[in-house]
């Protein structure tokens, strides 16, 4: 069993440095795309913190690496030219966002439930009483609906 | 002559990349996610030396054997990174699943079953219909033994009935019945609009749900990134801080102990662990800050769920980060990691209600 790399998990950080600059779902296609085209992505535990860090200290204008890339590079059938077009749009501004209701934390469980003493600390036996323990039951509605 | 009466009993699965989660009237609980086949004879010797440990569990299906959940780290290194592929036809999801429906019905060998299970919001459209159709198997039963604390188990678990949820959606109707349960109204409650946030092992899933009935349309409801991202930078964080290299298991416990073992020595990591969680929390925020930014006063409650925020450290952060970025006081269940699992068995017990 390979754990299968997920690339869009691993380029977050990387939005630490630009997302206030481009539009996320562009540079998300952008940058895959760029990290899958790029070398050391054949090895399973690249970081791309690395990428970014590697990147970082250099005076380098996103858009410009981008320009570089296409105009210099060939393209791979794979790759859509479409998709690295990246367009700037304005930052998320904070926004006032009124406060409600001062939550309480929720308790899903089972009134009856009680704890078997095993390792596995997270087992328990349940209440069978299904419909008084559960009042969402007693409105008698198919919840998959 | 007399017919032996059929068990029926509703289960809800949360078939999570990092742990599987088991609900039914009988018996809740988890394993970790992990899959090793194992020759037989290798098999019987785990069951023999483990027969006192509920931890050590193994699956016999089809004649093949396989051990699954944390013991897989400990004795097969090699199969101790989660599976992290997003389709629903490996084999090792069959056992997974499976696996949750035959510990869910404890002792039970033989059952009907009505499955309610989820999928990550980005995945559920393209895999309902195929989901749904596996696990019901064709209508014939599952087939199996498990074997744990020195006895087997044998089952014959037959889906008469099964429901694909989108994931979150377990945890609406877990946090619905709750309130119910505190005297709110149904009425109230059916038009509350929820957003919620469900932090899982691989995938973050966000949906925006009025009562029960999830908010369709374009960029409401979206998959992003989640633990596995929090587990490479923490493993990068602390690999550098200590000259080592750590496996996914090990960069796990750490994110729970804030230690790491380090040539025979507990050494103090909780910087590395605080560091990671907080730039993964900013980057998780910023993104939905950003995507939802023109729902953002439409909500009636925030909800954050799922295993990660299990973690109190990382809920904490994540929960003063909302509170600083768009003033939302967050709902967090008391159970993230069982609050879709037990929605799930709730829907599951809702349809056998109604059958």
């Amino acid at each position: 069993m390979r754990r299968t790399i997920q690339i869009g998990d691993k380029y977050k950080p990387l939005m630490d440095y630009y997302s206030e600059k481009f539009d996320k779902e562009e540079f998300n296609v952008f940058i895959t795309k760029l990290l899958i085209a790029y070398k050391k992505m054949k090895d399973k535990n690249i970081d791309l913190i690395t990428f970014a860090e590697l990147i970082e200290p250099y005076d380098i204008d996103i858009i410009d690496l981008i320009k570089l890339i296409t105009e210099n590079a060939e393209l791979k059938t794979a790759l859509n030219a479409d998709s690295i077009m990246i367009t700037k749009t304005s930052s998320f501004d904070k926004q006032e966002v009124p406060e409600v209701q001062n939550s309480k934390a929720i308790n899903i469980e089972n009134k009856n439930r009680k704890s078997i003493s095993n390792e596995n600390k997270e087992e328990q036996h349940n209440s069978a009483n299904t419909v008084a323990d559960n009042p969402i039951l007693r409105l008698g509605i198919d919840l998959s609906q | 002559m007399q017919t032996k009466p059929i068990n029926r009993i509703a289960v809800g699965v949360d078939r999570g990349f990092g742990a599987t989660k088991y609900y039914s009237d009988i018996l809740s609980g988890h394993v970790d996610s992990l899959v090793a086949p194992v020759t037989e004879k290798r098999a019987l010797e785990l069951i023999a030396n483990n027969k006192d440990d509920n931890n050590v569990i193994l699956i016999k299906i089809n004649d093949e054997f396989y051990l699954i959940g944390s013991y897989v780290a400990k004795v097969e290194p090699a199969y101790a990174e989660r599976d992290l592929r997003r389709t629903r036809d490996s084999i090792n999801e069959t056992i997974l699943f499976i696996s949750g429906m035959g510990l869910a019905t404890g002792d039970i060998e033989e059952a009907e079953l009505i499955v309610t299970t989820g999928l990550p919001t980005d995945d559920y459209d393209r895999l309902k219909e195929s989901y749904e159709q596996k696990i019901l198997n064709e209508g014939k039963p599952y087939k199996f033994s498990i074997f744990r604390g020195g006895k087997e188990y044998k089952k014959s678990l037959k889906v008469i009935r099964t429901s694909i949820e989108n994931q979150p959606k377990g945890t609406i109707i877990a946090i619905i019945n709750k309130k119910l349960s505190e005297g709110m109204d149904w009425n109230e409650l059916k038009s509350r609009r929820f957003a919620v946030c469900d932090i899982g092992f691989n995938t973050t899933d966000l949906s925006i749900y009025v009562g029960k009935d999830i908010v369709r349309g374009e960029k409401i409801n979206f998959t992003t990134f989640a633990m596995v991202q929090i587990v490479a930078t923490a493993k990068k964080l602390i690999e550098e801080a200590f000259n080592c290299k750590k496996t996914e298991d090990e960069i796990l416990e750490s994110l729970i102990t804030g230690e790491v073992k380090i040539r025979g020595k507990m050494k103090d990591c909780s910087e590395q662990v605080k560091q990671a969680f907080i730039k993964n929390a900013e980057l998780l925020v910023s993104e939905i800050t950003s995507k939802w930014e023109v729902y953002l006063d439409s909500f009636d409650e925030m909800i954050l769920t799922g295993g990660t925020l299990a973690n109190c450290v990382f809920a904490d952060i994540l929960q003063s980060l909302f509170e600083e970025k768009c003033g939302w006081n967050v709902t967090v269940p008391q159970n993230p990691q069982y609050a879709n699992a037990f929605g799930f068995y709730l829907i599951s017990a809702s349809i056998l209600q109604n059958m």
